[in-house]
């Protein structure tokens, strides 16, 4: 396993004089003598025994928050009822990974941090333990650590964590502590209720959009509909008259300063109303009329779109490959392989551009008033809301206050920090604390989408149906959507692929440069490219004249820690029963985050209309800490990417977004869910996965595969309302 | 506008513009923040709330209709999280971001209430509210646990 920070960079930071310590009171830290300021706490032990562990992973939802918190109680060997769990502080060493970088993202909290709470724990229970025997007067070696008490392994004698707190804080820290060996665990892999759930239940919860602070004002804003355009002026009157409006604030030209960055943030162009409560600035905004240019950037509709990136199929376009290889040489083998292919199969697909959606408009609270630089975001990423403010305010970073707040999901959304830029600028516009909410009709029209993308793969079969060689061509409206195949004796999978590994393989991508913004949405580039692939390995299976699972196997054959995924997925479904008629099943597997996931969706579908009855979820993500929360990500990935598929699409009109709110952009509701039963696999030698994500990417595909089978239509592309289908 | 509203049990006085709607007099001008904006339009249910016990989209409910009902809010379930749905949905670990589910919530209460042991076909017509999350399963095994139709 290779992560970004080692043990040993961790306890020591390569020389730099990092030390690990309980200091006094009992807060374990590490600390660098000489500069002052604590710059880690990861756990605190109170003299009278309570236990706070601070996590690094912001709430969106998927539970990491609790999760981290989870893997250090386990190392810590305390009672998960008495311990409480509080946002990390927005120090360097308790950044991400290794980096001082505080985000959430990428289905990473645990896997890329593994290590490092690990050891955090140990070194904390191994100092504990050794105050323990100090105190029972005994060696370190008789004594163990159990349910937050040093324990004299035969006599049974016990003291509490919270009795030695302090004099474990004055001891050495430990060398080279050893985490607990899997048989020890007492919390990991166990369905622990999580942290943040109860204050869930009576609205105690506190989200960006429920900060209130005193002389709070609140504020929201509209952007240049059309992408690209700029604010040329706008007549306040109209707002001015409404009560309770403030100010009327023109958002132009504005750029931020990133420190250590030669490029500054730019912030759009818009128009923004300060009010002493949002219906009032909410009102004031609707009675604008601002004057934009944007000639020459209205000629884009949904069809527009789709059309540009299915052009785009057609271009030779830019391949991928390692730094070491040689483009002609991957080009030669790959042409070479097809022609000597009995058969090709070639199919187009494309996929519409989606909102994230998440439930909480983006919003955020900002004071920048008086010399005061104070942000409360649920930010995904922390580190970039500090850059923010200190851009805005030239004030150094130790200056500037950054709150992380729980938020109403992120999805990939909450990475790009636009809407914290506008809460700071017109908080230090106002001289006044201000909290911005997007109106739901701004959040869908100024998104950061998952860009439409067109997909032609193209593969060489040879007489047995086998792949001999295959292209995988992408043409995303904007951003970076590939295909990566890795070749049979590949050492190591790429990661975001398809599960198998083929011979000759070619991946290529012309990107439409589709002026769109685009960000990450949940498994970025895994939900095109699991749809495409997955589909067209049907495509594949049915012209070798094979099962979609038969044909699987076999191209599984090399990959035994996937296609046990797969056999678990058919195991639980029962693949291959009789089904009544109009009733069809699909498959499909694919790798992401470091995970592996496979899905049965079973459909009946009846004069066009749907009913996706059930979906089995097989999923491998190494090690589970908590099963409970993974199966929640199960089934949250399942529905996202279902509802996805049904109907969800980002509607364009003259350059504008024109799906608004849910009554266009409509998402899946109770009545269409279907059955979902997740099967978890475990693989303990493997490099611990994400589980955020990866259980997302295979649902299209094996939806339209199942209908395939119920129906005998192809769908090559979503959603299923472009095919006349709806869903009951 | 000079409003006496009965909230959660409690007299409060406010004064408010005639077309503000209830979610923005209870979230801005009473602190009562667990009703959430979604939509502004009566798509999601976020904001759903319970006037004399009827489920209502509290965004599209302009204080000009207010005329003494009872408003009830998630705060007004319990002091301590102990109705039978707060203690189901922790239960069921409901929750992931949690923003739609003090609306969940309350349009779990208004069934509860209308109809004591619900089909799915039922908790189905009545729970149109939205979740990105995906925690609609959960909600309505929640909802089956707090009717006393699962072994707790």
């Amino acid at each position: 396993m290779s992560f970004p920070l080692s043990r040993r960079s961790l306890f020591t930071a390569a020389g730099a004089g990092l030390t690990l310590g309980l200091l006094p009171g009992g807060l374990m830290a590490v600390a660098a003598p000489g500069q002052g300021a604590t710059v880690h706490n990861w756990l605190h032990v109170g003299p009278d025994g309570t236990i706070t562990l601070f996590s690094n992973a912001q709430e969106m939802g998927q539970g990491g928050f609790s999760g981290v918190a989870q893997l250090l109680a386990n190392e810590l060997c305390v009672p998960w009822d008495r311990v409480a769990v509080k946002t990390a502080p927005l120090i360097d060493a308790m950044g991400m990974a290794g980096g001082r970088s505080h985000w959430t993202g990428g289905s990473s909290s645990i896997r890329s941090q593994w290590d490092k709470l690990r050891y955090a724990g140990a070194a904390a229970r191994e100092m504990l333990v050794t105050a323990g025997a100090r105190m029972l007067g005994v060696s370190v070696a008789e004594c163990r650590a159990v349910n937050g008490h040093i324990e004299h392994r035969s006599d049974g004698r016990r003291v509490a964590y919270g009795a030695v707190a302090d004099m474990a804080s004055r001891l050495p820290v430990p060398a080279n502590p050893v985490p607990l060996a899997r048989t020890d665990w007492s919390l990991v892999g166990q369905p622990l209720l999580r942290k943040d759930i109860a204050e869930k239940v009576d609205g105690s919860a506190i989200y960006a959009t429920d900060v209130r602070l005193p002389g709070l004002l609140s504020a929201t804003v509209m952007q240049c509909p059309v992408f690209g355009g700029r604010l040329v002026s706008v007549d306040p009157s109209p707002a001015m008259s409404v009560p309770g409006v403030r100010r009327v604030v023109p958002v132009m030209s504005v750029s931020i300063p990133i420190p250590g960055s030669e490029q500054p943030l730019i912030v759009n162009d818009a128009v923004a109303v300060i009010a002493d409560h949002w219906w009032a600035a909410r009102q004031g905004l609707m009675a604008l009329s601002p004057v934009w240019d944007f000639q020459g950037k209205d000629g884009l509709d949904t069809d527009g779109m789709i059309a540009a990136i299915q052009a785009r199929l057609n271009d030779v376009g830019s391949i991928r490959k390692a730094a070491q290889e040689d483009e002609g040489v991957i080009r030669t083998r790959h042409a070479t392989a097809m022609a000597g292919a009995a058969r090709t199969v070639r199919c187009d697909y494309h996929v519409p551009a989606l909102a994230h959606a998440q439930m909480e408009p983006m919003s955020a609270v900002a004071d920048l008033s008086a010399g005061k630089a104070v942000a409360w975001t649920g930010s995904q990423f922390a580190t970039s809301v500090r850059h923010i403010l200190c851009g805005l305010t030239g004030l150094a970073e130790d200056k500037v206050t950054v709150h992380t707040l729980p938020s109403g999901g992120g999805f990939g959304r909450r990475y790009l920090n636009d809407y914290v830029a506008y809460a700071c600028f017109l908080s230090k516009q106002a001289g006044a604390p201000v909290k911005l909410i997007y109106s739901r009709e701004e959040d869908l029209a100024q998104g950061r989408y998952r860009p439409a993308t067109a997909c032609r793969l193209t593969a060489g079969l040879d007489q047995n149906g086998l792949p001999v060689a295959i292209h995988t061509h992408t043409a995303p409206a904007s951003g970076q959507v590939w295909i990566a195949i890795a070749p049979p004796g590949t050492e190591a999978q790429p990661d975001h692929q398809p599960s198998y590994y083929l011979p000759a393989p070619l991946a290529t991508m012309a990107e439409a440069g589709l002026p769109i913004p685009n960000g990450p949405w949940r498994a970025p580039g895994s939900t095109q490219g699991a749809f495409f692939f997955e589909c067209f390995v049907d495509e594949m299976a049915q012209a070798a004249g094979q099962d979609p699972v038969t044909y699987r196997r076999r191209l599984l054959a090399s990959n035994p820690r996937a296609l046990r995924v797969l056999e678990a997925a058919v195991t639980a479904s029962d693949w291959g029963r009789d089904l009544p008629p109009g009733t069809g099943r699909g498959i499909a597997i694919w790798n992401s985050f470091q995970s592996i996931a496979a899905q049965v969706v079973q459909v009946q579908v009846a004069q066009n209309r749907v009913r996706v009855e059930k979906v089995w979820c097989a999923f491998d993500c190494g090690t589970i800490v908590n099963p409970d929360s993974v199966r929640a990500q199960g089934e949250g990935s399942i529905l996202m990417a279902l509802s996805a598929s049904l109907a969800e699409k980002v509607l364009l009109e003259s350059g504008a977004v024109s799906s608004r709110n849910f009554d266009q952009y409509t998402l899946l509701r109770m009545e269409q869910m279907p059955v979902i039963e997740v099967i978890l696999v475990e693989s303990p030698d493997a490099p611990v996965g994400g589980a955020g994500e990866p259980m997302t990417p295979p649902l299209p595909p094996a939806l339209a595969n199942a209908i395939f089978a119920a129906t005998g239509r192809r769908l090559r592309s979503l959603p299923l309302s472009d095919h006349g289908l709806t869903v009951a | 506008m000079r409003y006496e509203l009965d909230v959660n049990g409690h007299r409060q006085a406010v004064d408010a513009p005639t077309d503000m709607p209830l979610l923005w007099v209870l979230r801005d001008l009473l602190g009562l923040t667990g009703t959430k904006y979604g939509c502004g339009v009566a798509q999601c249910g976020a904001c759903t709330i319970l006037l004399d016990g009827q489920p209502v989209r509290s965004c599209q409910f302009p204080m000009e209709q207010y005329a003494g009902q009872k408003v009830a809010t998630v705060e007004g379930l319990s002091p301590d999280r102990s109705h039978v749905l707060q203690q189901a949905w922790i239960a069921e670990q409901v929750p992931q971001c949690g923003y739609c589910q003090s609306g969940m919530l309350m349009a779990a209460a208004a069934l509860l209430r209308e109809i004591p042991k619900p089909t799915d076909a039922q908790i189905g017509a009545a729970m149109t509210n939205l979740c990105r999350c995906g925690t609609l399963p959960r909600v309505r095994r929640a909802i089956r646990r707090a009717a006393g139709m699962v072994a707790g």
